[in-house]
């Protein structure tokens, strides 16, 4: 009995959770063995004996993998960590095709025990490879080789580059994919059983094609290959343009045996199958009217103890090119070429040589009415995985190189069994694609060629003017109306007691300068005068007649007021006593009595007649309208009266001959109801008190 | 007070009443003839009354104001008053050319030019004829005057002679023009623009570059200036460059419609589908019959494989322009890809008989 103390418990247990952390991170293969599952005996029994019945199926000469996995899964359900069972189950996947569980499978055995078995990250690779992960292949693919010593490695050296070679290849043309538009076929003709190998009409009316499925002639599968036997079917088109519901012509085209369908003649009068007698042979049927004829050997030529398995013959029915794997070509099936001799008999087989076939295998060669064009796949060339479909031509004596038709009409699968309608715009070929019902599908391929150039559209405002408009201004101004600013003053001056016409002096004087302008004379005899009085100035006239009291008036032009004609007859008063005239040119500020100084030349006046006349008394009187009051109007118009006698008297005229006086609005020469009559009312005037 | 001045003021006044004088005394030695004095009076004040002048004026604040028939009315008047009236000719045909009645006007023109041959009567009706098209009656009114030195006139009578040999594809001549007119108006931004376009489509693109460039910097507000430079340098490979200019001619003109599609075009360019859509409806936005900016946004639509909504406004595109031949050769493809054979090779047909030859190869290749 052990003692342990504290410490080496605690020891122990690290070194146990240690121990595992580090076995399930690993994942522990689990043996089967009884020791490992205690309790369970009962269940081990049962898993045991199916694991070796399964293993049996496994690994006999033509496995039935389906039926092993059946088997295997229990067992797996019991012990699911068995590094072994897990990769034999994937192998199973991978062999039926199943390639997402096959990974399933593999990469848990990879996590239990990477050296379970020696092809485990081969056969995982090839699973990435057909699932297009190529750069996950390619990494276990160099793994793979690292891992193997300098013998074992000459066994696989060449499959582990075939490997890098596809998807290398793969990685290119899905980069560049070619614009094609594919087109499943159909429910009607595809179902979860392989369909391939697709003939067409030249007219694209009907397609034959070759099936495994439980409606082949005689119902029989092929142990070899765990599968019904093939049959020959087609499809016709219907009315509404689509591809009709499979039909299976029987007998004689098909038998109990394996037919298939490898070419159609271009009039598609006769059908070249297969048929799965001695080794493989193709026959050729004819169609008779509405019949098919039993189909007939095409000979010794072409027909070996070989496998003799596609055929297609030239647009001029003088060469036919076969599939057969007689050991004298490159290497698995190649292609041949038999031509008619004069006689009608087909000649001896030639292999196409080197440029075509490779140690690879090569199948499904179809040769395009248009006498130079090939299709055919192989798995060979620079395929991306299995088979491909490849294109070539044949001119001047020579194989052009063989051309991949590209990502996607080719896939990592299998790819054949391309067959091209007479025009040349659709193909007809066998994949599994992710629209595929199951297995093999038919497809209809159209190329859609180089991308189509789109065209854009577009424009500039290239011309300024034309964006913007015409800057320049193209009318004509306005014209300077030469308003004759003018006012003619004219009339007749009279005697104002005779009546008689007076020769006058007119003097025309600028009231803001207090300059005399010019002195006009009126006609003697007529009495007619005129004044022109330019607009602009403010003036003062005054008409001056011998022994008569003088005339003045004002005209205020500084405001224009175009061309004006003024008519004033002037009746001059004689110098009598009671004689009045009306100082017009006599101005007052507003409501005082200052006088402004457009005044002076009517002072003039007044200064003048006072000193030609030495004896003249006058009285100088002031006058308003109505507005305001009366004691006012006396005041203001008396002030002014006196203001203009201050003005006499200090021009040296006695002041014993003037007297002032305001009338207020006493004396109103004009109506006070308009502005015109206030305004005329608003005066100074002096009259004649003696002589 | 400036003893001087007043003695010219009075001199003036001197010479002036002098010489009233003189008409006033020669009025009235005709004393005899009493009536003659109020009759030449009568006659100075008719022959001094200027009313045709005066409606013209009224017409002049009526074509100010766009009332352009009320505006005829007046010159109408003015005409009949005057029969001699050039300006009211001039103004008259202006009028009509701002009611876009070109041919009306020319005879107004003739008129005026018989009447009162001026730099700008000769200018006024070299823009009418261009813009009717007499290329060489607009060409020989533009020199005429630029025979009449007019310095105002000069330089955009030679601009517009350079404008004229632009659009008869004249591109060395219009360059001639275009280096008179910045001759005699250093800073004429107009010309630049005009010449620098002239000069890309002599596929001369770094000089165009040149001269749109200093267009902006006279006047930064051409809009359109910076559009023709994004162009330019669209078609010399600069996409960055032209996508800014394009961007600062939006800035400049938020409805530029014609922009935004230019630079719809670049992003498709530039496989910046979404960008390149943006810009194509919002062109669209703005002028719902741009066609242009309805087949280009198909192709977007088409680069992004929405081929059904491609369609559509290749649709809309010809509805609004039933020949628009491109439009057709584009939905023809978008057809092809929805497998409609029947359809594209229909468009594709449509498309060669408008004229685009690529349609034929299509129809040639694919159809029956």
């Amino acid at each position: 009995m052990m003692i342990m103390n504290t410490l080496t418990k605690n020891i122990l247990a690290t070194f146990v959770t240690l121990l595992f952390i580090a076995s399930s991170a690993m994942g522990q293969n689990v043996s089967f063995d009884k020791a490992n599952f205690p309790g369970k005996e009962e269940q081990f029994k049962v898993a045991i004996k199916n694991l070796k019945a399964a293993d049996k199926i496994y690994s006999s000469e033509f496995p039935d993998f389906k039926a092993a996995i059946e088997i295997y899964l229990p067992v797996d359900s019991f012990n699911p960590n068995n590094a072994d069972l897990n990769y034999k189950l994937g192998k199973c996947y991978f062999k039926i095709k199943d390639y997402t569980n096959a990974i399933t499978f593999f990469e848990k055995a990879k996590s239990l025990d990477e050296k379970v078995n020696i092809e485990l990250n081969f056969y995982l690779a090839k699973c990435y490879h057909i699932n297009y992960k190529f750069d996950e292949s390619l990494e276990l693919l160099i793994k793979f080789r690292q891992i193997l010593d300098p013998i074992t490695i000459t066994q696989y050296e060449k499959l582990i580059q075939k490997e890098i070679d596809e998807c290398e290849t793969g990685k290119i043309l899905v980069k560049t994919p070619i614009r094609v538009y594919t087109k499943n076929l159909g429910e009607a003709v595809n179902s979860k059983y392989p369909e391939y190998s697709p003939v067409v009409s030249a007219d694209r009316s009907v397609i034959f094609f070759t099936s495994m499925n439980p409606t082949t002639t005689g119902g029989g599968i092929d142990a070899t290959r765990n599968q019904y036997f093939e049959d020959i079917y087609f499809t016709e088109k219907d009315s509404l343009g689509n591809w009709g519901k499979v039909q299976n012509p029987g007998k004689p085209l098909n038998s109990d045996n394996h037919d298939a369908v490898v070419g159609i003649s271009n009039d598609g009068q006769q059908l070249y199958i297969y048929k799965g007698e001695d080794g493989g042979d193709i026959y050729s049927s004819k169609l008779d009217g509405k019949l098919w004829l039993k189909p007939i050997s095409l000979g010794k030529s072409i027909n070996s103890i070989y496998h003799e398995s596609s055929a297609s013959f030239s647009y001029d029915f003088l060469t036919i090119y076969f599939v057969s794997n007689r050991p004298d070509g490159y290497g698995e099936h190649d292609i041949y070429l038999s031509k008619k001799d004069s006689k009608g008999n087909w000649g001896s087989a030639e292999n196409l040589g080197g440029d075509i076939n490779t140690p690879y295998e090569e199948t499904a060669i179809f040769a395009h009415p248009d006498g130079k064009t090939f299709y055919f796949s192989s798995k060979g060339h620079n395929t991306m995985g299995g088979y491909d479909i490849f294109k070539t031509t044949y001119e001047n004596g020579k194989w052009s190189e063989a051309q991949n038709l590209g990502y996607p009409v080719n896939t990592s699968g299998d790819d054949v069994f391309f067959s091209l309608s007479a025009d040349g715009k659709y193909g007809y070929y066998a994949s599994k694609g992710a629209d595929s019902y199951g297995s093999l599908d038919l497809y209809e391929i159209s190329f859609l060629g180089e991308e189509k150039q789109l065209v854009t559209n577009n424009e500039d405002n290239l011309l300024a003017f034309r964006t913007e408009g015409t800057k320049e201004d193209v009318s004509e101004s306005k014209v300077d109306i030469q308003e004759v600013n003018l006012t003619i003053l004219k009339g007749i001056i009279t005697d104002e007691y005779s009546k008689e016409p007076l020769f006058a002096k007119i003097e025309l004087f600028d009231l803001s300068t207090n300059q005399i302008i010019s002195t006009f004379e009126n006609n003697k005899a007529s009495g007619k005068y005129l004044v022109s009085l330019p607009a602009g100035k403010n003036y003062g006239i005054t008409v001056n007649s011998e022994n008569c009291l003088f005339y003045s008036d004002n005209v205020d032009l500084k405001e224009n007021q175009g061309f004006k004609e003024v008519i004033k007859d002037i009746q001059l008063k004689r110098i009598t006593v009671g004689s009045k005239v009306v100082l017009n040119n006599i101005f007052f500020d507003s409501g005082k009595s200052t006088l402004k100084p457009e005044s002076q030349s009517e002072l003039d006046n007044l200064i003048k007649i006072m000193t030609d006349f030495p004896s003249l008394k006058i009285e100088i009187s002031g006058h308003t309208d109505n507005v305001g009051s009366a004691s006012f109007n006396k005041t203001l118009s008396e002030s002014r009266a006196k203001e203009v006698v201050n003005h006499l008297i200090s021009k040296g005229i006695s002041a014993d001959r003037l007297t002032f006086k305001g009338y207020g609005f006493d004396e109103p020469r004009a109506t006070n109801d308009t502005p015109e009559g206030r305004q005329q009312n608003r005066r100074t005037e002096f009259k004649v008190l003696s002589r | 007070m400036d003893t001087h001045s007043n003695k010219m003021n009075v001199m003036r006044k001197w010479i002036f009443t002098f010489i009233l004088t003189i008409l006033f005394f020669g009025i009235m030695a005709q004393e005899n003839k009493p009536s003659e004095v109020l009759d030449t009076i009568k006659t100075v004040s008719a022959a001094d009354n200027q009313t045709a002048e005066k409606i013209y004026n009224q017409g002049i604040v009526l074509f100010q104001q766009g009332k352009y028939d009320e505006a005829i009315a007046q010159f109408n008047e003015a005409i009949k008053i005057k029969p001699n009236f050039a300006k009211a000719y001039i103004n008259r045909a202006t009028s009509k050319v701002e009611q876009k009645k070109y041919a009306e006007s020319i005879s107004d023109y003739n008129m005026a030019i018989m009447l009162e041959p001026s730099a700008k009567s000769f200018f006024s009706r070299g823009l009418v004829r261009y813009q009717m098209k007499d290329y060489s009656g607009a060409i020989s009114d533009f020199n005429s005057c630029i025979k009449a030195n007019n310095s105002e006139l000069k330089a955009p009578a030679y601009y517009y002679l350079g404008c004229v040999n632009f659009d008869q594809k004249n591109y060395d001549e219009a360059i001639k023009f275009y280096n008179s007119a910045i001759e005699n108006k250093a800073d004429y931004a107009y010309a630049f623009n005009d010449r620098g376009s002239a000069k890309k489509q002599l596929e001369q693109y770094q000089e165009a570059l040149k001269d749109y460039r200093r267009a902006i910097q006279l006047n930064p507000q051409m809009a359109f200036t910076f559009n023709n430079m994004a162009s330019v340098k669209k078609k010399i490979g600069d996409l960055e460059g032209a996508i800014t200019d394009y961007s600062s001619a939006i800035e400049l003109k938020p409805d530029y419609y014609i922009a935004y599609n230019n630079r719809g075009s670049v992003y498709l360019l530039k496989n910046e589908f979404d960008k390149a859509l943006a810009d194509f409806t919002k062109a669209i936005e703005i002028n719902k019959d741009y066609a242009f900016a309805y087949n280009n946004r198909g192709n977007a639509k088409y680069k992004q494989k929405r081929y059904e909504d491609a369609i559509k406004d290749y649709d809309s595109a010809i509805s609004i322009d039933e020949n628009y031949g491109f439009a057709y050769l584009n939905r023809g493809i978008s057809k092809e890809m929805l497998r409609d054979e029947e359809g594209s090779c229909a468009d594709w047909k449509k498309a060669y008989s408008l004229g685009i030859e690529t349609a034929h190869n299509y129809v040639q290749a694919q159809c029956k």
